[in-house]
């Protein structure tokens, strides 16, 4: 294991720039995938462009010797040629794989970045090559150059493990009707699911964990031949439903205590796999079944269990007894007819006999997914082809080398590990007259990596940089109020150094104006993550939707996009999940619904919204359920429309009747507010019924400089961001009510606002201002309001905010500190906090009162 | 946030001056006591300036500070030992220490000198008195008829009883 290995710069630069190019390429996938579904021609420059992404990162792979991932891209590559050749065939699935090799390689790039090796990844590596082989060849097929046809062809049968051998036509293209051998593999696939379904553990939750990790340990297998064949036949849907059943096992297999509905939720993901068969069989594809799936499924864990999963497993397959003794089989009698053939190389018959074992291991291997075994089929097969055409060919060298191979094979099927990977080792060895390779994986060579010098506008520096820079503009702030605002010379007329104070003045803020925007990207990053999402989810969910982006260019801070980016994912669910209804009439070629992704700079913030076609939000419903879950009470009613709306935010709030896998279990919103607080933004949302919704999303530019009020309580000076201050005003005596409880209110137009006296709540001494003689600053956080006493406003400045040190602990209602012109540290406060800390005051008070 | 080892330019690398600091403690009065430090932890001494305080700290915590454009903590040791606090006078000073990472600054009445203390001059705690504020306490150094109480810093700043 190659954990903890050294990573040196250049590497990182090489991610993060694949990683670049990944982000490039993904949508553009996605579109085409689109276009492909509306039976539109590939757009050639589109094509070009994805076809170099994968080519500069298999280039510069293969420089760092990172085979998997130059393997993977040659595949993708292979696979792209099908589309520059705008081949008939050619259509959405290929999209969906080639997307799918992303994700692996995104798997690959954070492996290497952790310092550790491709080992753990090789099952996900041998399944994605799995699929691109599988579209590759059904392609290939149909090409007039035929090299060899890599399935069974018509004159040879297909030995199904533990069954007759049937007739096996050649592969149809999936859609619209599906070929022979998916028939095959759909009965055999039905057989395993209904073994499945009669496993023990099925029928009882309350077993010992001894033999149900047997019954686990079996269907894992199984699960795992069902989805080797779901997707060399292309059903990337199927595959999909097959993989959560794998990863649900793995959870399962590792966790002592199974419960009921755990046993439940697993009978509902085989209901729902049976009734993708279903679709499959009634029209060819299996993009038509909607399939429900049930509380408990959490996509992100699932995917943590999966890599999980794939790194502890084994990834050596236990191979199915049938099968090898099948096998084992075959290869006696094909070693019989290689024997006679070394005797006598134009031995035709037996030659032919060769070559039709060679073909039905290689078909099998297939199937139990063991890409080394089908390889060394291939090759096998190959050359017997070629012998067939060629009889002087065949010499003893390559008579030699299918024996090899057999032999090879053999060892492959060897029941102790449950197989071997060969690496790079020749078996092979080349026949002067064939073009065939080596066995051994493709391999793209060293190649010198692109350097793109001339036209690069940019260059990389890190983060870290960045932030130095960004602290010592915020330093040079403060020391230039320092030295301008400086109590020695205060008071004195210095002309000169007046003006050279506000040039100096100007200066520095035009830096700090820079150096703020220096750490800003584009919000397009962020939102073209949606296009692959809102593609994924609409395709789940069985909707069409478009998806609009607005403002790409629109700039905002590098950490705050990477915080947005998961609010928006929620927003943009629910927007498909709830919000967009699909239309009635199935034929239409309308979008049900259109999602808009819209940024822009207003004031001294950014703007997000998701804005969604739909229905907008039903406040019959989310009232109902409001009062349902004791969130609202009787005596609340009425709440005015926006109040409902609000609703949505609660905590533990749902409206779904039929839960959905991503949203509707009732924590999305609340997350998605959380989240924004988090970045000291706010999130607010406009729905019309039948107009659509709109959540916008209100960000401040930076998080390191606020505007603060300095204002003076007592001795102490503190300072308010402007952004919760709602407005201030004088109050008298008469205008306060105090309640029993010592609750000092104020009536201002309607509204009764809390009084926080500062000094009060913190027991910092009492604080005997007079109302009257001091100012209230009303304050704001999302719903809450309240009335601080102030005694004095010193006026607005800006303040660059310095955390409170490590060694103290965190104070509720102090969200750090800045130091003012004078030198003197004046602490920040944090309005949600001490709206917070004031109402714990008051229960305290309650509760020494009563 | 500047890297505050950035503003205290003392130089002095721990793990260098191990050696040549060994043995050397800075010396304050509280009261009538005079008190020693290790001077690894030192970083400088400062007057008094204007603390700001902080509100739910430990009594002892009085406040923060503006230490050239870094926010640090400030500590009274008087009231860290459990005495009486006093009023701030002119000779009051503040010694800026870093422990574990942190820079916290430490009220003392004042501040006298540096003075070598040899390990064969420095004596255990003697266990007569079992009084809490014992903790505190490394040992007691000799030089000539002086005894100095030889604080431990780190109970200082982190001890939690």
């Amino acid at each position: 294991m190659e954990k903890n290995r050294k990573i040196d710069e250049d590497l990182l630069s090489f991610i993060a720039e694949s990683r670049e190019i990944v982000e490039e390429i993904e949508p553009r996938l996605v579109k085409l995938g689109e276009e492909l579904d509306n039976n539109r021609e590939p757009d050639d420059e589109t094509v070009n462009l994805i076809f170099r992404g994968f080519h500069t990162i298999k280039g510069t792979a293969a420089f760092y010797q990172l085979d998997s991932i130059v393997s993977l891209a040659h595949k993708a590559e292979t696979l792209l040629e099908f589309f520059r050749k705008n081949h008939e065939t050619i259509n959405a699935s290929c999209t969906d794989v080639l997307c799918h090799t992303l994700d692996v390689m995104e798997h690959l790039f954070a492996l290497i970045e952790a310092g550790e090796g491709e080992e753990s990844a090789q099952d996900k590596i041998r399944s994605i090559m799995f699929r691109l082989n599988g579209r590759i060849d059904a392609l290939k097929r149909k090409t007039e150059d035929d090299e060899f046809t890599g399935m069974p062809g018509p004159e040879t049968s297909l030995t199904f493990p533990g069954k007759e051998p049937y007739p096996a036509a050649r592969l149809e293209e999936v859609q619209p009707s599906i070929g022979k051998y998916a028939q095959i593999c759909l009965s055999e696939s039905r057989a395993i699911m209904k073994k499945i379904m009669g496993m023990s553990f099925m029928e009882t939750s309350e077993d010992s964990g001894a033999y149900r990790e047997d019954e686990l340990e079996g269907c894992h297998e199984l699960f795992r031949i069902m989805v080797d064949s779901a997707g060399f036949l292309g059903f990337e849907n199927l595959v999909l439903h097959l993989e959560k059943a794998l990863d649900w096992i793995h959870m399962k297999d590792k966790d002592m205590d199974v419960k009921t509905e755990d046993v439940e939720y697993f009978k509902g993901l085989c209901s729902s796999i049976l009734h993708v068969f279903n679709g499959i069989e009634s029209s060819g594809t299996d993009r038509d079944s909607v399939v429900i799936e049930l509380p408990g499924d959490e996509t992100p864990a699932a995917d943590d269990a999966h890599d999980a999963f794939c790194q502890e497993q084994d990834h050596k397959t236990e191979l199915s007894g049938i099968f090898i003794s099948e096998s084992f089989g075959l290869i006696e009698e094909l070693d019989e007819k290689l024997a006679l053939l070394r005797e006598d190389p134009g031995d035709r018959d037996a030659l032919k006999s060769a070559k039709s074992f060679f073909h039905t291991l290689k078909g099998s291997a297939g199937l139990m997914g063991l890409a080394d075994m089908e390889a060394l089929g291939e090759k096998a097969v190959a050359v017997c082809e070629k012998a067939m055409e060629d009889p002087d060919c065949l010499d003893d060298q390559a008579v030699g080398g299918l024996v090899e191979t057999s032999f090879m094979i053999r060892r492959l099927l060897a029941p102790k590990d449950g197989g071997e990977d060969f690496g790079d080792r020749p078996i092979y060895r080349r026949n002067p007259e064939n073009e065939r390779r080596r066995l051994s994986p493709d391999h793209a060579g060293p190649v010198a990596p692109e350097r793109r010098i001339a036209d690069r506008r940019d260059i990389r520096v890190s983060i870290s940089k960045l932030d130095e820079l960004i602290n010592l503009v915020g330093e040079l702030v403060i020391a230039e109020n320092m030295v301008v605002k400086n109590p020695d010379i205060q008071g004195l007329e210095l002309e000169n150094f007046e003006k050279a104070a506000v040039h100096l003045r100007k200066i520095v803020r035009d830096l700090q104006d820079v150096a703020l925007t220096v750490r800003m990207v584009p919000v397009s990053g962020v939102f073209r993550k949606m296009i692959r999402l809102v593609h994924d989810f609409s395709a789940k969910s069985d909707k069409k939707v478009k998806l609009r982006l607005v403002g790409e260019d629109t700039e905002i801070d590098k950490t705050v996009a990477e915080l947005i980016s998961d609010p928006l994912v929620h927003l943009v669910r629910n927007a498909i999940g709830h919000g967009i209804r699909k239309k009635p009439d199935k034929t239409s070629k309308e979008p049900d619904g259109v999602i808009i992704l819209e940024a822009r700079h207003e004031g001294g913030e950014v703007l997000i919204l998701v804005k969604d076609s739909g229905d907008g939000l039903d406040t019959e419903k989310i009232l109902g359920k409001a009062l349902e879950t004791g969130i609202v009470n009787q005596e609340d009613l009425p709440l005015s429309e926006k109040e409902i709306h609000e609703l949505i935010f609660h905590p533990g709030f749902s409206t779904s009747d039929d839960v959905t896998d991503f949203s509707g279990r009732g924590v999305g919103m609340d997350v998605v507010r959380r989240n924004l607080d988090r970045i000291k933004g706010r999130v607010d949302v406009y729905s019309r019924r039948g107009k659509g919704c709109s959540f916008v999303l209100r960000i401040p530019l930076t998080l390191a400089i606020i505007d603060g009020m300095l204002v003076r309580v007592g001795e102490s000076s503190y300072t308010i961001p402007l952004l919760s201050i709602r407005e201030t005003i004088q109050v008298s005596r008469h205008q306060v009510t105090t309640t029993m409880d010592g609750q000092e209110m104020v009536s201002l137009r309607d509204q009764m606002i809390p009084v926080i006296r500062l000094h009060d709540i913190y027991g910092m001494g009492t604080d005997d201002t007079d109302v009257d003689k001091g100012l209230l600053v009303v304050v704001e956080h999302q719903d809450d309001v309240a009335g601080l006493l102030i005694h004095d406003i010193l006026g607005e400045q800006q303040a660059v905010i310095k955390g409170m040190s490590r060694y103290m602990d965190h104070v509720m209602g102090i969200s750090g500190c800045t130091i003012l012109g004078d030198g003197e540290v004046s602490l920040i406060l944090d309005v949600p906090g001490l709206i917070q800390k004031a109402q714990l005051r008051g229960m305290e008070r309650d509760m020494t009162v009563h | 946030m500047l890297d505050e080892q950035d503003i205290f330019s003392n130089g002095y690398d721990e793990e260098d001056d191990e050696d040549t600091q060994k043995d050397k403690y800075l010396t304050f009065f509280i009261g009538n006591e005079e008190y020693g430090m290790g001077i690894r932890h030192v970083i400088e001494v400062i007057g008094m300036q204007k603390i700001t305080p902080v509100p739910e700290m430990p009594g002892y915590l009085k406040g923060v500070i503006n230490l050239r454009g870094q926010v640090i903590p400030v500590t009274d040791v008087r009231m860290r030992f459990g005495l009486e606090e006093k009023i701030y006078t002119e000779r009051t000073c503040i010694i800026v220490v870093n422990v574990r990472e942190s820079f916290v600054g430490l009220v003392v009445d004042s501040v006298s000198d540096v003075l070598d203390i040899p390990e064969d001059r420095m004596e255990p705690v003697p266990r007569v008195n079992q009084r809490e504020t014992n903790r505190y306490i490394e040992g007691m150094g000799r030089v000539g008829v002086d005894v100095y109480i030889i604080v431990d810093v780190q109970w200082l700043l982190f001890d939690e009883s």
